[in-house]
């Protein structure tokens, strides 16, 4: 399966979105939904609102129309029907009182109607007589009669109560004033009924007026004309005083457009050179009146709605009496001075209306938050009920083999299995050897390669304060081991080979204390896997505890099995080697740590000044050392790392001198050394190889430690043929080469990881007695085909 | 340890005629994970196809191919191409895309098929190209690098990523001296983490130093596939 797939096709699409469609989607959209569906009733109720009140509200104007047209009908009276009344009388009483009955139905009326201005007769003759209503005090009128004469006529003034009291009297020249020459007479005359003028101004009275003239002939045959003078200022203040809404505005209009009387006509009646005939509603000034009228014209009397500037507005255009001039009433007002407590008991229920979206949006939120939680609920049941049979799958894979306890036998299914539980990077298994003074790792299994490897040893000199941490004896999580006192010695030198960083430290507990430790670097289920891990860490515990016996006879053996077995142990060797190799003298030392030599008596007499008997050497044990992790052009280069190494050179030429090895060879970042370079077989040259290596091994960590270096390094042991002999005249360099030789290089090169010995095949075979080995599997080697190789794990 | 369950199984499978180069009849092979399969077959258009059939590309007259357990022809997008990803291919013409530089072309199933970090890919494909004598990852574009190159560039994209399948059409027939050793040391690292192997070859003699570890010896002829027993050459 390839590392970090985006789709796993393994696994049944999860429908991600249909999930995220119905976890959040559908709430949403619930939620949504209410909002339209509130929303949508606020606003039908509040349009059925609306109408109702609309509807009620015409209801109300027509009503109140009708009120206004009674009311001007009735101001509008004395100059209609009393007027014929009164002309009715004049018409048909003896023409010797008719002047008498005129002055008392004038003086009557004036009393009584407030809205009449004034009263005129005149007929055919030129006769005119005129009663008026005092401007100057409020309970007289002055009755003013033409009388002709050869100087343009006079007026004759007097002056009376309205009780017709007679309070004074005078003349004034009439300046040929002849009433049949007015409009009111020819017009009334000329019509032969009652007719209307324009509304005009007195500007005396400061009054806006109208005169009703009504044509009548008298008992003598003449005709005659009685005139009614009525002030529109008591129909303007009438319709100032109607308050049918807030903003509603009345008027009286004529079939010109005129402004008959209006609420501010009064204001306008009062400025200089105001002219009634061009008293018109201004569009600019007025909009929603000019808009009104135009409406009435296109569609005629009624309640029609208008709209501007988004402002709706009612109208209502109804006709008065025809004795009216069939003048216009007009109503005009904004919508909202009836819908507006509709608009406010529709933002009321809007504002519930929102509450209960709030709420829902709350319950949506509750469900997706529920959902959330149950889908996590499942996804952590599903990976418990992997887990479960992971746990029991790992239990079975341990239970059908018996043999891992067994000291015989490897255990690599612990570490695997672990891993497999844990999904950790890589899991090693670790024994406290030498008295818990040291650590060797029995197993470590890299689950991204799926390999195995081992034998590792590190000292309580390495690393101290790892050792420290083990004696806690408790299970330690470390998340950045690079960074932590505790691990950081150990990081350089066993986890940075993986750049692993964090790190579970299982300690095993034995009979006597800690006797082991597991490691686990990088799990990401350290938390969920604990209890497993524990018993794991039992399991490990009850291997090592079963095979301690094995272990201790392992470590005692080590050092007398020469003793036991008869076979050269190594104090054995060493004795008796450097007591010989002290005798020999050494070769050319120009390319050699410790030049080619007879390794020991008895063996091969090897001296660069004679002739090599043979070249070809069947069984030469060959080491190889690598160094790796130096190729940063940056690395530091101080002098302290060239006496580091110097220091390290002299410690190799320490443990081949100890060890009696045939040469011990320098080359940049390798190291070769050379055991058993004789045509017959030595059988302790793999032994003592061996031993060099595990010990060259520790030096090397030891330097790798003290200097903090990233770098790393493989051993490689091979056994088996190669050619050799002195190259070369004045130096003379020996020189051995051969499959064995390579296969050494090889073995060291694909063992990269802190230190690993890695031997092969054939030279398991020869160590195998004396050393713990770890196989790690098979590998293609080139002209030799597939072979096995093994990681030497310590001595035994 | 290895989990062994079937990695690929043709079971009954036949082709359709009309648009694979297969023999029309029918076919059966199962690739356990660590199997090493060497399929001798002379005509490379018949290689192909086969390797097309193995990867799902092939309509099916009869039967199926289950590659991880699914079904081929039953698989959807995008699934199909996922499942796809998990199979490394050296195929005989090259496949490289001219107009992109090798390091794109060696990247870009990695880059399709994962969502890991470019820089973890990059430090594989690095270790691979150093496994096969490159000096680093080729940036070249396709045309401008040696054929051996391209082979060793081939190689590397097919290991690239750990596959669980590998299709090799004659990945060793001209770069035998150059390529077998790095090529080898790879196909048995594989084998070892449990990846099956398909490989066609003409030339048994090459995989000489490699049959212990080849689990079957095979031929792809107008019969179809057939069992040819264990390889035997002195070397």
């Amino acid at each position: 399966m390839l590392a970090g797939e985006i789709i796993n096709p393994t696994q049944e699409p999860d429908h991600r979105l249909r999930r995220l469609f119905l976890r959040v989607g559908v709430p949403v959209l619930a939620v949504i939904l209410v909002v339209i569906v509130v929303v949508g009733i606020s606003i039908r109720s509040y349009n059925a609102t609306r109408n109702g009140i609309l509807r009620l509200t015409q209801v109300i104007l027509n009503s109140e129309q009708s009120r206004i047209s009674q009311e001007v009908a009735n101001y509008l009276r004395p100059a209609t029907s009393d007027s014929i009344l009164a002309i009715d009388m004049l018409s048909h009483i003896p023409i010797e009182y008719k002047r008498g009955m005129f002055y008392s139905y004038a003086m009557s009326s004036l009393r009584q109607v407030k809205q009449i201005q004034s009263f005129h007769i005149a007929n055919d003759n030129g006769e005119f007589a005129l009663v008026d209503r005092s401007n100057m005090q409020k309970d007289r009128v002055e009755i003013i009669t033409l009388q002709p004469d050869n100087k343009g006529g006079q007026f004759l003034r007097e002056s009376r109560t309205t009780q017709g009291k007679k309070l004074d009297q005078g003349l004034s020249p009439a300046n040929a004033y002849d009433p049949r020459k007015r409009e009111w007479y020819k017009n009334a005359v000329a019509a032969g009924e009652l007719t209307w003028s324009a509304p005009y101004v007195v500007p005396s009275l400061k009054q806006l007026v109208i005169t009703a003239s009504i044509p009548f002939t008298d008992q003598n045959g003449l005709k005659n004309v009685f005139a009614v003078n009525i002030s529109l200022n008591q129909l303007t203040s009438f319709l100032s005083s109607l308050h049918i809404s807030k903003n509603s505005v009345a008027l009286i209009m004529d079939r010109k457009g005129n402004i008959v009387a209006s609420r501010d006509m009064l204001l306008k009646v009062e400025q200089p050179g105001w002219d009634p005939a061009d008293n018109k509603i201004d569009p600019k000034v007025n909009p929603v009146l000019a808009r009104a009228y135009d409406v009435f014209r296109v569609n005629g009397y009624g309640v029609h709605n208008i709209k501007i500037n988004k402002t709706n507005y009612i109208s209502i255009a109804a006709q008065l009496p025809k004795s009216a001039q069939n003048w216009v009433v007009m109503i005009v007002m904004p919508e909202r001075d009836f819908s507006e407590f509709a608009v406010a008991d529709g933002k009321q229920n809007l504002l519930f209306s929102l509450l209960v979206v709030a709420l829902a949006a709350i319950m949506a939120g509750l469900l997706v938050w529920q959902g959330r939680k149950m889908e996590a609920l499942g996804r952590s049941f599903r990976f418990i009920q992997e887990l479960g049979r992971r746990e029991v799958h790992a239990l079975e894979n341990i239970s059908v083999k018996p043999e891992v306890f067994a000291s015989d036998h490897e255990a690599l299914i612990f570490s695997e299995e672990l891993s497999r539980l844990t999904l950790a990077r890589r899991v090693s298994i670790w024994r406290l050897i030498h008295h818990g003074q040291a650590l060797l790792s029995e197993d470590v299994f890299d689950r991204e390669n799926g390999t195995h490897s081992g034998g590792v040893e590190y000292s309580n000199i390495e690393i101290p304060d790892f050792f420290k941490l083990l004696d806690q004896s408790e299970i330690i999580q470390i998340d950045q081991a690079d960074k932590d006192q505790r691990v950081q010695q150990f990081y350089l030198l066993f986890m940075q080979s993986i750049k692993s960083s964090k790190l579970l430290v299982v300690p095993i507990q034995g009979k006597k204390g800690v006797i082991g430790v597991i490691l686990l670097e990088d799990s990401p289920f350290v938390h969920q896997t604990m209890h497993m891990i524990k018993i794991f860490a039992s399991l490990i515990s009850m291997r090592f505890e079963i095979n301690e016996d094995y272990h201790d006879e392992q470590e005692m053996g080590s050092s007398t099995s020469g003793k036991d077995s008869g076979e050269p142990g190594i104090s054995w060797l060493t004795q008796t080697m450097h007591e010989d190799i002290l005798k020999h003298e050494k070769g050319n030392k120009d390319n050699y740590l410790i030049a080619p030599h007879v390794e020991h008596e008895g063996l091969k007499d090897f001296d660069p000044d004679k002739p090599l008997p043979d070249k070809i050497f069947p069984h030469v044990s060959v080491m190889n050392l690598i160094f790796s992790g130096n190729m940063d052009p940056q690395a530091d280069l101080s002098e302290q790392q060239v006496e580091n190494v110097e220091k390290l050179a002299v410690n190799l030429q320490e443990i081949a001198n100890k060890y009696g090895l045939f040469y011990l060879k320098v080359m940049g970042g390798h190291i070769v050394a050379v055991a058993g370079c004789s045509k017959t077989f030595d059988p302790t040259a793999p032994v003592r190889l061996a031993h060099a290596a595990l010990d060259i091994r520790s030096a090397c960590i030891e330097l790798i430690a003290t200097t903090q270096s990233d770098s790393s390094f493989g051993i490689g042991i091979a056994v088996g043929p190669a050619m050799g002999t002195w190259l070369g005249k004045d130096p003379q360099v020996f020189n051995l080469w051969g499959p064995t030789v390579m296969r050494a290089s090889l073995m060291a090169g694909m063992a990269r990881e802190g230190g690993t010995i890695q031997v092969t095949e054939s030279a398991y075979a020869f160590l195998r007695k004396d050393f713990l080995f770890r196989p790690r599997g098979s590998f293609f080697v080139p002209k030799v085909g597939v072979s096995r190789t093994f990681i030497l794990a310590g001595r035994r | 340890m290895i989990e062994r369950t079937t990695l690929l199984e043709i079971q009954d499978a036949m082709p359709l005629f009309e648009e694979s180069n297969l023999p029309p009849c029918t076919f059966n092979l199962k690739v356990m994970p660590g199997d090493c399969i060497i399929i001798e077959c002379r005509d490379t258009v018949t290689s192909s196809a086969f390797a097309d059939l193995c990867s799902g590309m092939i309509p099916l007259e009869t039967g199926a191919v289950y590659f991880n357990n699914l079904d081929w022809g039953k698989l959807k997008e995008p699934r199909l191409s996922a499942l796809r990803g998990r199979i490394g291919r050296i195929t005989q013409k090259g496949s490289w895309i001219d107009m992109y530089p090798m390091s794109i072309n060696i990247l870009l199933p990695l880059l399709h098929h994962t969502k890991l970090d470019l820089k973890d890919i990059t430090s594989e494909a690095m270790e691979l190209c150093y496994d096969f004598d490159l000096p680093g990852i080729p940036i070249d574009s396709p045309r401008h690098l040696s054929s051996i190159d391209l082979a060793r560039a081939a190689c590397v994209r097919a290991f690239l990523g750990q596959p669980d399948l590998l299709l090799f059409e004659y990945p060793l027939e001209n770069y035998a001296a150059e390529l077998s050793v790095p090529f080898m040391t790879m196909l048995n690292n594989a084998q070892n983490r449990g990846a099956g192997i398909i490989c066609f070859t003409r030339q048994l003699s090459i995989w000489s130093n490699y049959r212990q570890n080849v689990t079957q010896w095979m031929n792809l002829q107008e019969r179809g596939l057939t069992v040819s027993g264990s390889y035997n050459v002195d070397v």
